[in-house]
C-alpha cells in the first residue's frame, strides 16, 4: 500500500531536517501507528503521505503511485482527519458533511448515519460554533469517512475525547479496518496505539527507532514471570513465578490449590516501557 | 509595579507593531487631514471641471470629514477586540484582577481619546470653518462617545473579523444623518434623531447659524450617545 | 459538480457573514443618493461608487475570508478532497462577482441610469470585479493576519488606483495605460463620456490580459503557499 524509502524533509528555510531518513512500508488492511512525543515528526510524515508537503527528498509511493506525480483524483479514495478539527463554524454539522461529500465522484456515505455512529445525531442541525472540542473531534472523524476511503489518515484522533466517546471511536476505527481499509494513525497515547495498531513505529527526532507489533514488543521486552498476590490467613503474600513450564511448577500449583488468590499478572512490558527503553525518551 | 492597564497598553503596542496596524491606523486619519488641507484647491478644481460650485457645501464637507478619523479608530479597536476574542485573551483577562469590565473600559477609552484629539486638532488646525471653542468641546464629547459606540457596534454584532469587516461598512451608514440634517428641509429629518451623528450635525449647524439651540443639541446629543453606549455595553458583557 | 458545490458554499458563507444584508442596505442608499443628486453629478458619482466599492469589494473582503479559512485550517481539509485548486479559486472569484454584479445591477436599475454603450460598461464592471478579487488573492496567499493583509494590499491598492487622477483630469501620463484601473475607469465612464473605439478596445484587451496574468500568478502562489505550505 505505502512504500517509503529514505525520506528526508526540512521546513522552509530551516537548515535542519525535521525528518531524517525514514524507511518503512504499510501493508494493505493494516492499522499502522506512528508513536512519539510531540515535535518528533509524526504529523509531518503523515502530511507527506497525504501529499500536502511535497518538497521532500527520498521516494514515497502510495498504491504504486509516486507522490511526486499526484493529481487531485488521488483524494477520491483517501480520508483524512487532521489534528485540529477544521470545520465551517457558521454551518451545522450536517451541512459541513454534506458540503465535503459533494467533492467526491463515487458514492459517499449517508452523513446522518455517520453522525449517529459517533453519537452526534441530535446535534446534526447545530452550528459547529456551538460544539465542544470533543464534538468537533468526532465530527472531524466523520468527515474522514465520507467517501468510503480505502486509506485513512488520522492525526491524534482521540485528543480531547472523554472515555465513553474514546471507546466509541476506537470501535469505529476497528470497524473500518474490518471493511478492509488501511489506516495510518499518529498518536502519543499509548493506550490507543496498543488497542488499535497492528504495528507501531517509534519516532523520535525525525527518525524511526523501531517498528513492530505492540504485542511482540511487549513480550520481547517483558520478563517471563507471573506476579501473584494471595491470602494466607490474614496476611497478604506477594510472589513471582517463572512462566516456563508453569503447568508442572509445584509451588504455583500449591498456591492455586490451597490459597485464595487475589491478583495474577504476567510481567510483559507496557508499550510505554518499551518506548522509554528503546528511545531514551518519555512520550510526553 | 505594573498596573494591569500598563500591561494591556504594552500588549496593544506590540500587536499594533506586529501587524503594522499602526501604518493603517495613522494612514487613514492622515489622509483625511491631507484632504482637508487641500479642500480649497479641490473646490476650485470641481468648479472648473464639473461646472458645479461646491462652496455652499463646505461646512457639511468639513464636519463630515472630521468624523472619519474617529470612525477609523473605532474600527481599529473593534478589530483588536475581535482578534483577542478569537485568541481567548478576553477569557484570560476576565479572571485577572482587571476583569472583563476593566479590559473593556481600557479598550474603549483608547479610541475615545484618539478620536477627540484628532478631531480637535484637525478641525482647528485647518480652520476651514469657524467654530466656537465651547461648542467645539461639546461636540468633541459626542465624538468621543461615538468612537466607543462604533467599537462596541462591531464587537457586539460580529463573531469574527470577516463579519466585522462587513459590519464596518454599515457603521458608515450612521453618518447618513449628516446629509439628512443639512439638506432635508422637511421636519421628517427628525426621524434620524436616534442616530448619534444626527446631534453632532445639528450642533454644527446651530453653532454656525449662531442659534441658542446648540446647547440643547449638545445636551440631548450626549444623552442619546450615552443611552446607546450603555445598551451596547450591556450586550457585550452579556455575550459569552 | 465540484465547482458548483464550492461556489454555493462560498455564497452561503458570505450570506451568513452578513455580506448580502450589508450590500442590500448599501445598494438602497446608493440608489437614494443617485436619485437626489443634481443631473450633472449622477454619472461621475456612479463611476466613483462602482470603482471604490461595488466593483472592487472583492479586494476588501477576500483577504479576510481566505485568512479566516486558513486560520481554521479549512483550506487544508479542502485540498485533501478531489477539489481542484482552480475550482477553489474560481468559486471565490465568482462568488464576489455575483455580489458585485447584483449590487451594480440594482443600483443602475434603481437609479435608472444607462446608455447606448452599455455593453462596454458591463464588460468593464465584470472584469474589474474579477481583477480586484484576483489582486486580493495574490496578497491573501501569504498574509499572516487580516491586518497584515490590509497593510500589504493597501500600498498596492493605492498605487494601482493612481489613474483615478486621470479620470478626475488632474494628471495624465501614457504610463497609466499599463494600469488595469485606467481601463476600468474608461469602461465605467462610457455612459458619461464618449471614448474612441480604439480606446475602448484597448481597455477591453488590457483588462483581459491582466485577468490572465493575475490568474496564473494567483494559482502559482496558492499552490506554493496554501496547498503545499512548508
Amino acid at each position: 500500500m505505502i512504500e517509503v524509502k529514505d525520506l528526508h524533509f526540512a521546513y522552509g528555510s530551516n537548515p535542519h531536517d525535521t525528518l531524517r531518513g525514514l524507511t518503512f512500508h504499510i501493508d494493505d488492511g493494516e492499522v499502522f501507528g506512528f508513536l512519539g512525543p510531540s515535535g518528533a515528526g509524526k504529523s509531518t510524515t503523515q502530511k507527506i503521505l497525504i501529499g500536502i508537503l511535497n518538497r521532500y527528498r527520498g521516494t514515497v509511493s502510495v498504491n504504486g503511485l509516486n507522490l511526486q506525480n499526484l493529481n487531485s483524483d488521488f483524494y477520491e479514495s483517501i480520508g483524512v482527519a487532521f489534528e485540529t478539527p477544521n470545520l465551517y463554524t457558521k454551518f451545522t454539522a450536517l451541512e459541513n458533511l454534506e458540503f465535503f461529500a459533494q467533492f467526491y465522484g463515487s458514492g459517499t456515505r449517508d452523513p446522518m448515519q455517520l453522525l449517529t455512529a459517533v453519537g452526534l445525531e441530535e446535534d446534526a442541525h447545530t452550528r459547529v460554533r456551538n460544539f465542544s472540542k470533543g464534538m468537533k473531534v468526532r465530527l472531524n472523524f466523520c468527515r474522514s469517512l465520507l467517501n468510503n476511503p480505502k486509506l485513512i489518515f488520522l492525526d491524534e484522533p482521540t485528543a480531547g475525547l472523554d472515555p465513553v466517546n474514546l471507546r466509541k471511536l476506537e470501535a469505529l476505527i476497528l470497524k473500518e479496518k474490518s471493511r478492509g481499509s488501511t489506516i495510518c494513525i499518529t498518536t502519543h497515547d499509548m493506550h490507543v496505539a496498543d488497542t488499535l495498531c497492528d504495528r507501531v513505529a517509534f519516532i523520535v527526532d525525525g527518525e524511526i527507532r523501531l517498528i513492530d507489533s505492540p504485542r511482540e514488543l511487549k513480550l520481547q521486552h517483558g520478563e517471563r514471570f507471573l506476579d501473584l498476590e494471595y491470602r494466607d490467613g490474614t496476611s497478604l503474600i506477594c510472589t513471582s513465578i517463572s512462566m516456563d513450564k508453569l503447568g508442572t511448577n509445584e509451588i504455583f500449583q500449591k498456591i492455586l490449590y490451597k490459597y485464595h488468590i487475589e491478583t495474577i499478572h504476567s510481567r510483559e512490558a507496557s508499550l510505554e516501557d518499551v518506548f522509554v527503553k528503546t528511545t531514551g525518551r518519555s512520550l510526553q | 509595579m505594573k498596573t494591569p492597564v500598563m500591561v494591556l497598553a504594552r500588549g496593544d503596542l506590540k500587536l499594533i507593531i506586529r501587524d503594522s496596524t499602526l501604518v493603517m491606523a495613522l494612514f487613514g486619519p492622515l489622509a483625511i487631514t491631507g484632504l482637508l488641507f487641500s479642500l480649497p484647491m479641490i473646490e476650485s478644481l470641481i468648479i472648473s471641471r464639473f461646472s458645479f460650485d461646491p462652496s455652499p457645501y463646505r461646512l457639511f464637507i468639513v464636519c463630515f470629514l472630521t468624523q472619519i478619523p474617529g470612525m477609523l479608530f473605532a474600527m481599529i479597536y473593534g478589530f483588536i477586540i475581535l482578534d483577542e476574542r478569537d485568541e481567548e485573551v478576553i477569557e484570560f483577562i476576565s479572571i485577572t484582577p482587571l476583569r472583563k469590565q476593566g479590559y473593556l473600559t481600557y479598550k474603549l477609552i483608547m479610541p475615545m481619546l484618539l478620536s477627540v484629539v484628532f478631531f480637535l486638532l484637525i478641525f482647528y488646525a485647518t480652520a476651514l470653518v469657524p467654530l466656537n471653542p465651547l461648542h467645539g468641546l461639546g461636540i468633541a464629547m459626542m465624538v468621543a462617545l461615538e468612537a466607543a459606540i462604533g467599537t462596541l457596534f462591531l464587537v457586539v454584532f460580529s463573531e469574527n473579523k470577516v463579519e466585522g469587516l462587513a459590519f464596518s461598512k454599515l457603521l458608515g451608514i450612521m453618518y447618513l444623518a449628516f446629509p439628512l440634517v443639512f439638506f432635508w428641509d422637511s421636519g421628517w429629518h427628525w426621524l434620524s434623531a436616534f442616530l448619534p451623528p444626527f446631534w453632532i450635525a445639528k450642533a454644527f449647524l446651530h453653532s454656525h447659524l449662531g442659534s441658542p439651540w446648540i446647547w440643547s443639541d449638545i445636551f440631548f446629543g450626549v444623552i442619546v450617545h450615552v443611552v446607546i453606549l450603555l445598551f451596547f455595553l450591556k450586550a457585550f458583557l452579556r455575550k459569552r | 459538480m465540484r465547482l458548483l458545490a464550492a461556489l454555493k458554499q462560498d455564497i452561503l458563507f458570505q450570506f451568513r457573514h452578513g455580506f448580502y444584508y450589508v450590500y442590500a442596505v448599501l445598494t438602497v442608499l446608493y440608489i437614494i443618493t443617485l436619485r437626489l443628486l443634481p443631473e450633472t453629478l449622477v454619472y461621475p458619482t456612479l463611476t466613483i461608487i462602482l470603482f471604490t466599492d461595488i466593483c472592487t469589494l472583492g479586494f476588501t473582503f477576500i483577504g479576510a475570508i481566505v485568512l479566516l479559512e486558513r486560520g481554521q485550517n479549512l483550506t487544508e481539509s479542502l485540498f485533501v478532497t478531489p477539489l481542484r485548486l482552480h475550482e477553489y479559486l474560481l468559486a471565490k472569484i465568482l462568488s464576489f462577482l455575483l455580489l458585485s454584479f447584483a449590487s451594480a445591477f440594482f443600483v443602475m436599475l434603481g437609479a435608472s441610469v444607462g446608455g447606448h454603450d452599455r455593453m462596454w460598461f458591463v464588460y468593464g464592471a465584470i472584469f474589474s470585479a474579477l481583477i480586484y478579487t484576483l489582486f486580493g488573492l495574490v496578497f491573501a496567499a501569504r498574509a499572516r493576519h487580516v491586518n497584515d493583509y490590509f497593510v500589504k494590499s493597501l500600498g498596492i491598492g493605492l498605487a494601482i488606483s493612481l489613474p483615478i487622477l486621470a479620470y478626475l483630469r488632474l494628471f495624465d501620463t501614457p504610463l497609466f495605460y499599463v494600469f488595469p484601473t485606467r481601463a476600468t475607469l474608461i469602461l465605467l465612464d462610457v455612459l458619461d463620456h464618449d471614448y474612441a473605439l480604439s480606446e475602448k478596445l484597448f481597455s477591453v484587451a488590457s483588462l483581459f490580459i491582466w485577468f490572465l496574468v493575475l490568474s496564473g500568478w494567483v494559482y502559482q502562489r496558492f499552490d506554493k503557499y496554501v496547498r503545499h505550505p512548508a
